[in-house]
Formats: C-alpha cells, sequence, structure tokens
C-alpha cells in the first residue's frame, strides 16, 4: 500500500519535471510569449548558426546559473538577494565568454559585445529571481534548461529565415567549430536575395512577423475553444429546457 | 590572479555595499505612488519586480 | 587633436550607429517604456548621465587597473558591477537631495541597472580602443562623447517611437499585429530610414 503511494508520488514528480521542462519551450517561451530577451535576439540572428551558438551559451549559463541560485537560496538573505544574484550571473558570464573564445573563436568574434551582455539579459534575472529562488536544486536545473531551449529555438527559427531570405541558403559550419561545412537548404535563389533582411531593419521586421504569426494562432486557438464551449453551452441548455418540458407535461399528466 | 581577486572582492563589496545604503534610504513621501505600472512593461517581469518589491515588499 | 573628433564621434554615435535601431541596444525599454513623451524624456535623461558617467569610470578602470595589472578578463564582472553600484549611488544621492529630481529622473533608475545600452555602450568604448587611437586621455574625452551622443540617440529614438505610438495606438490595425508586433514592424522602418544616414561624417 505504502509502495504504491510512494510510486504514484513519484510519478507524479515526474510529470511536474516533465511540465516544468517543456512549459519554457512553448507555452511560455521567453522570446514570443514573455518577450524577454530581445536585444540578444535582434542583434545576433542574422544566421542560424550564430542564434545556435547564442542559444548554446545562454543554456550554459541559465542552468548554471539557475543551479547556483537554487543552492544559495537559504543562505542568502532577502536583502541582499538581488546583488547575489546579478554576481552569480555574471561569475558564469564571464567563464562562459573565456569558453567561447578558446573553443569557437568565429563564434566569438561574431557575437561580439553580446556574449559580456548576456549579464543584463532579463531572462536570466528573471528566470533566478522567479523560479529558481523558490524551488530545489534539479527542478531549478530542469527549469533552466527547457526556458533557454525555447529561447535557443526561437533564435534559430528568427537567425534562420533572416539567412534563407537573405541569402537563399542555410549554411553550417561557418561559425561553431564543427569538422564539417555546407548548407542545409539551398534554394539556388541568386536573384531573389534580399540583404535587408541580413541588415538592422530585417531583424525587426521578422520578428515582429513571427510574432504576429505567433498571436495569430493564439487568437485562432482562443476563438475555436470559445466556440466550442458556447456549442457545449447550447447544448446543455436545449437539454435542460427539453426535461423541463417533460417534467411539465408529466406533472400536467399527472394532476390530469 | 592576486590583481585579479581583489579587484573581483572589492567590487562585489562595493556593490553589496551600496545596494544595501540605498535600500535603506527611505524615498521620499508621495513619490512612492508615481511609479507608473503601465510605464513598467519593459522587460515584463523582472525590472518592474525589482522597483516594486521594494516599495511593497514583494 | 582638434575639436572635430568629439564632434565626429558624437554624430556618428548618434546617427550612424544609434544604439536601439543599428547596435540592438535598449530595445526593452524602447518598445516598453515609451509611450508617453514625458516619460521617454524622463528615461532618456536618466539614462544619458549614467551612461556618460558610466563610461568614463569603466574606461578609467579599464585603463589604469585591468591593463596594468593584465587582468582584463575580468572586465565584464568589473564593469557590470561598477555601473550597478553607480546607479544605486545616483538613486541614493537623488533621493536625498531633491524630491523633484527624484519624480523626474529617479524613478527610471532601476531600470537602468539591466539596460544592456550602458553596459554595451562602456564595452564598446572599450573594444573601439579609443585610448590606442589618441593616448589615454584624449581616448577618454572621445569615449565620453561617443557615450554622450549614443545616449542623444537613445533619447531621440525613443521620444520619437513615443510620438508615433500615440498614433499607432489610434490606428486600425489587424489584431494579431496589435502591440508588439507592430511597433516592431515599425522599428524596422525606422532603422531603415537611419541606414540612409551611413556615410554622412
Amino acid at each position: 500500500m505504502a509502495q504504491q503511494a510512494s510510486a504514484k508520488k513519484k510519478r507524479k514528480k515526474d510529470l511536474q519535471a516533465l511540465a516544468v521542462f517543456t512549459r519554457g519551450i512553448i507555452k511560455e517561451n521567453s522570446l514570443f510569449v514573455l518577450l524577454l530577451g530581445m536585444c540578444p535576439a535582434l542583434a545576433v540572428t542574422s544566421s542560424l548558426e550564430t542564434g545556435l551558438g547564442m542559444g548554446l551559451l545562454v543554456i550554459f549559463v541559465l542552468t548554471l546559473s539557475n543551479i547556483v541560485v537554487s543552492l544559495i537560496r537559504k543562505v542568502i538573505p532577502d536583502e541582499i538577494r538581488i546583488p547575489a544574484y546579478i554576481v552569480v550571473i555574471a561569475t558564469f558570464v564571464t567563464i562562459v565568454g573565456l569558453l567561447t573564445e578558446a573553443f569557437a573563436p568565429a563564434l566569438h568574434e561574431s557575437l561580439g559585445i553580446f556574449i559580456p551582455l548576456i549579464v543584463v539579459n532579463c531572462l536570466i534575472m528573471e528566470r533566478a529571481n522567479n523560479f529558481a529562488s523558490k524551488n530545489n536544486v534539479l527542478m531549478s536545473a530542469i527549469d533552466g534548461i527547457g526556458v533557454a531551449l525555447g529561447f535557443m529555438l526561437a533564435l534559430m527559427l528568427i537567425g534562420g529565415t533572416r539567412e534563407f531570405l537573405a541569402t537563399g541558403a542555410i549554411a553550417y559550419g561557418i561559425y561553431l567549430p564543427l569538422p564539417f561545412e555546407g548548407s542545409i537548404i539551398n534554394a539556388g535563389l541568386t536573384l531573389f536575395q534580399m540583404e535587408v533582411f541580413i541588415g538592422p531593419a530585417g531583424g525587426f521586421i521578422v520578428i515582429g512577423f513571427w510574432l504576429a504569426v505567433f498571436k495569430a494562432i493564439e487568437l485562432y486557438n482562443k476563438r475555436k475553444k470559445k466556440e466550442a464551449r458556447d456549442r457545449w453551452i447550447e447544448k446543455k441548455k436545449k437539454e435542460a429546457a427539453e426535461r423541463k418540458r417533460r417534467k411539465a407535461m408529466e406533472s400536467a399528466g399527472g394532476s390530469a | 590572479m592576486v590583481p585579479a581577486i581583489a579587484v573581483t572582492t572589492f567590487v562585489v563589496i562595493l556593490f553589496f555595499a551600496t545596494y544595501i545604503l540605498n535600500k535603506r534610504t527611505p524615498e521620499p513621501l508621495e513619490a512612492a505612488e508615481i511609479v507608473d505600472r503601465e510605464t513598467c512593461t519593459a522587460c515584463k517581469n523582472y525590472n518592474c519586480r525589482y522597483k516594486i518589491e521594494e516599495t511593497r515588499g514583494d | 587633436m582638434s575639436p572635430t573628433v568629439f564632434f565626429v564621434a558624437i554624430i556618428s554615435a548618434m546617427l550612424i550607429n544609434n544604439v536601439v535601431l543599428l547596435r540592438f541596444l535598449g530595445v526593452c525599454p524602447f518598445l516598453g517604456v515609451s509611450k508617453r513623451s514625458e516619460t521617454a524624456l524622463g528615461m532618456g535623461g536618466a539614462v544619458t548621465f549614467v551612461m556618460v558617467v558610466g563610461s568614463v569610470l569603466t574606461y578609467l578602470i579599464y585603463y589604469y587597473v585591468l591593463e596594468p595589472f593584465d587582468i582584463t578578463y575580468i572586465s565584464t564582472i568589473a564593469f557590470i558591477l561598477v555601473i550597478a553600484s553607480l546607479v544605486q549611488l545616483v538613486e541614493m544621492f537623488i533621493k536625498k537631495v531633491s524630491k523633484k529630481l527624484y519624480k523626474a529622473l529617479g524613478i527610471y533608475l532601476p531600470l537602468i541597472v539591466t539596460n544592456c545600452a550602458i553596459l554595451g555602450v562602456a564595452e564598446t568604448n572599450v573594444r573601439e580602443g579609443y585610448a590606442e587611437e589618441f593616448g589615454i586621455m584624449s581616448g577618454l574625452g572621445v569615449a565620453a562623447a561617443s557615450a554622450f551622443g549614443a545616449a542623444l540617440g537613445f533619447t531621440l529614438v525613443i521620444f520619437a517611437f513615443s510620438s508615433i505610438r500615440e498614433r499607432l495606438d489610434a490606428a486600425e490595425v489587424p489584431n494579431a499585429w496589435k502591440g508588439i508586433p507592430i511597433s516592431l514592424i515599425v522599428a524596422g522602418i525606422m532603422a531603415l530610414a537611419f541606414l540612409g544616414l551611413e556615410g554622412i561624417v
């Protein structure tokens, strides 16, 4: 009996962990839903690969900072919580910057000042303050990976769109230290390269476009749900009316 | 290595000290009301929470 | 060293390499805060002050502390903490000194700690190598000038955007595009316009 209960508890815990992990990827996507981390999303997404690289760095920093914040959450006095988080995050950003410089110099070059600027990415501070400071280490790590993965996928989507529109192809192996290089898609549209999309204006426009697309999907789902609910209410109303009528008839028949 | 540790320690202590000093300085009266929640939508959650938690205590 | 250097630094940081539209720094306040013109100007004033003082401080720290000891690898942590301390000090100071000033600027100061424009400009100033080009002391002037220009550019853009925003709120926009998406498109068009200024200096 007790075993069964504990197994149930464990399953519940697993489910909860899964929910924490997936929540950050789609439902609460940091970029497209919460609009956190706009600056890097605009600046480093001129190609799929730079977006991927930035995303990997953010996964590293966010997971580790979440773990450390969660570890020290009971030791740190409430008064100096926020400065302590800033110090923790800045430490990991410094580490990640040095590692990138050593192992992926091309990526380090192309991300430029946006590597130190991970420190001020609202996303990381927000997770430290709202999740890691209230949950245990394992959950915080899972949350960190999930949220950062969602951020990385968003960066890759934007980067891929911009690169494809600007060059007609999506290349790999240029910025990341991969042993091979080539291109995933090559439409060969040399006549239709829109270079504006690799520039600053293209960044704003592509993100605006994707935000509108996701908003439209959300609105559509909401409308469908509302329609279904309305239909259900209508049906229940009809049934209730029918029942009432039958009852009235029955009682009328009884009295007659 | 030693200067790096010294400088880091110095800036960390400086930041903690200024933060605590600032937090203990009361806001001028009336000023708390003008924190317009609507203007606080930048970086939706964090920035404003930082402000609000100081004025309201989480 | 002629005064034109400073002038060129200001113009180039303000218009040709605009922080918000072409360098993507400080996009959050740009999209979020700038609904009313006064708010935009208050934010701009606070950013201008902190950006100039912060850039000067971080420049001095880089060239007089980090460089001589050969510990430039801790520049990120040193810069962010110095800027954050500066913001705390400024906020405390104006809390004590002037209620009026606090009303006008103080409420934007906490927003500035995590504003990537401040740290971004400080980092850029060091990476541009003004010190190598003009010598450390003159380089400091150029760095301060370009920080001032960047802050002016930030103020200009968020002020212009707040005026556009007023019209935008009244315009008929499809539901899915309301709010941030259409603002981003507007920002994109503004960025295109600023691209046209390339090459004036």
